[in-house]
């Protein structure tokens, strides 16, 4: 049975334009109806300019989830907002490379190089 | 069945009959005694006769109420709900079967809905399977087998093989997950390719085109991998467009390796517009060599403790089996390879395998549709 914890790590300055999701363990066809209602939920109500998602602790993603990570990337462009990916690990970065993700959502290994572009 | 009820009942009934015994203990004479027995013996009976209707229709007649109702409810038969409200046993008793008859009913409407959703799955499979190609054309220098196998009754994966003038096209395509949804997402490429092939008979034109048409159309949730070649029987190579699909193995005659190459792209419905994404590439043939096309279903197919085939294993095998004389061959063996590594496990994926093996000379394809579509997994 595959879990995934999702933590909504806390502001270092509450002026921050972001919040940092962290993922720690899996997304796949065995959870992905579990973890669909809250994740979805907190995109449709998040207001800051920019979502990253924290994947050094994510350890695997079938085709659904990422089809799902998809569906939250343009959810938050429809409101004008981005969505970053932070350190995948190697499994799940070569997944998104094959299907073409990484085409649509930038991902990168260091914070500093995406708060550097705010 | 009258001792248990412990109604106010029972206790008129034992009323009854102490008041029967008492006329006995008075008789003087002997006349005296017969008239007067032979007039307790007509009260005797007609008060039996009076008691005897009394329990009847208080409560044999319910019970044969409930009793009728019940064995139609074991015969399948139409039944009624018991309307009896009194607070005693009979109440309850009516109470439990109408209760249990109504939750039967709504069970049966459950199985009937399952039953009807579970006949269109049947002829909505029928219809993805007649869209799979019936036959494949003769590709020059090309000996081709291609099979899948959905782990539904509907697919995600498809391939389709058509020739247009000197030029032949095959696609293979995975959409996310499995099911109807993936399968309504399959018909709809499956449908394009063959529709808009005659206007971009090109393997990154068709990629792009489909695209441009299917992504407004589909939930952003879903997408399909897929892999378009292109071929010409007046040159020596391939030409492929990737969206985003799985590997390409090469076996390589010559030196009998193994090339894997990514797919490259992004895959169908998950950008507007893919013509900067999506690029056309060759692959140079020499007679021998085999390509070796897959859905994740069978690189993610597990086994009993739950590891992955995985890509290794896939190449391992094209490695091994290679040299083999024709596509059949080699695709018996990589399928029983896999079935030797997944056991008994159940197949949680919808899997297709496509071995192209270059001979460099006319090769007659296999043109049974069942045998070309129907991948059976021992």
């Amino acid at each position: 049975m595959s879990q995934l914890d999702l933590n909504v790590l806390d502001k270092q300055i509450s002026s921050d334009p972001y919040v940092i999701v962290e993922f720690k363990g899996s997304l796949d066809k065995a959870n992905i109806d579990d973890v669909k209602p809250a994740l979805t939920n907190f995109v449709s109500s998040y207001t800051d300019p920019y979502l990253i998602f924290d994947l050094r602790y994510f350890e695997y993603v079938n085709s659904e989830g990422i089809g799902f990570l998809v569906s939250l990337f343009y959810a938050l462009e429809a409101k004008k907002q981005k969505l970053f990916i932070l350190k995948p690990q190697p499994q799940v970065l070569d997944g998104f490379e094959a299907v073409g993700l990484t085409k649509i959502i930038p991902i990168y290994e260091l914070l500093d190089e995406i708060t550097n572009q705010f | 069945m009258f001792v248990f009820t412990r109604s106010k009942t029972f206790y008129k009934f034992l009323s009854f009959q102490v008041l029967l015994s008492i006329p006995f203990l008075y008789v003087a004479t002997i006349d005296e005694f017969f008239i007067s027995n032979t007039l307790l013996l007509v009260l005797y009976l007609v008060l039996n006769l009076l008691l005897s209707l009394y329990l009847y229709f208080q409560y044999v007649s319910k019970l044969d109420v409930v009793i009728d109702q019940v064995a139609n409810v074991i015969a399948g038969k139409a039944f009624v709900p018991i309307n009896y409200k009194s607070p005693n046993e009979f109440g309850l008793l009516a109470y439990f079967f109408n209760d249990v008859t109504s939750n039967l009913k709504k069970i049966s409407s459950v199985i009937k809905e399952e039953e009807r959703m579970s006949e269109e799955l049947s002829v909505a499979a029928s219809i993805q399977r007649s869209v799979l190609p019936k036959s494949i054309p003769n590709i020059p220098n090309f000996d081709v087998v291609c099979k899948t196998r959905p782990s539904e009754e509907i697919g995600g994966d498809s391939f389709a093989v058509r020739e247009l003038n000197d030029d032949y096209f095959l696609y293979i395509g995975d959409v996310t997950g499995h099911g109807a949804p993936a399968g309504l997402i399959m018909m709809m490429v499956n449908t394009l390719f063959d529709v808009l092939l005659a206007d971009f008979p090109d393997c990154k034109d068709i990629a792009v085109n489909i695209n441009h048409i299917l992504k407004p159309r589909v939930n952003a949730t879903m997408f399909m991998t897929t892999l378009f070649f292109q071929y010409n029987s007046n040159n020596k190579y391939i030409e492929y467009t990737g969206c985003g699909h799985e590997h390409i193995i090469i076996y390589r005659a010559d030196e009998a390796v193994v090339e894997v190459i990514p797919a490259g792209g992004i895959a169908l419905a998950m950008a507007d517009d893919i013509s900067s994404i999506v690029e056309k590439k060759k692959i140079q043939l020499s007679k021998g060599d085999m390509i070796c096309l897959y859905s994740d279903g069978i690189t993610e197919a597990m086994n009993e403790n739950g590891e992955l085939f995985g890509l290794d294993q896939l190449s391992d095998l094209v490695k091994k089996f290679g040299h083999l004389e024709s596509s059949m061959e080699v695709f018996s063996s990589i399928s029983n390879g896999l079935s030797k590594f997944t056991n008994k496990t159940v197949q949680i994926d919808d899997m297709t395998l496509i071995i192209l093996k270059y001979n460099d000379s006319l090769v007659e394809n296999l043109k049974d549709s069942q045998f070309l579509t129907e991948w059976n997994v021992k």
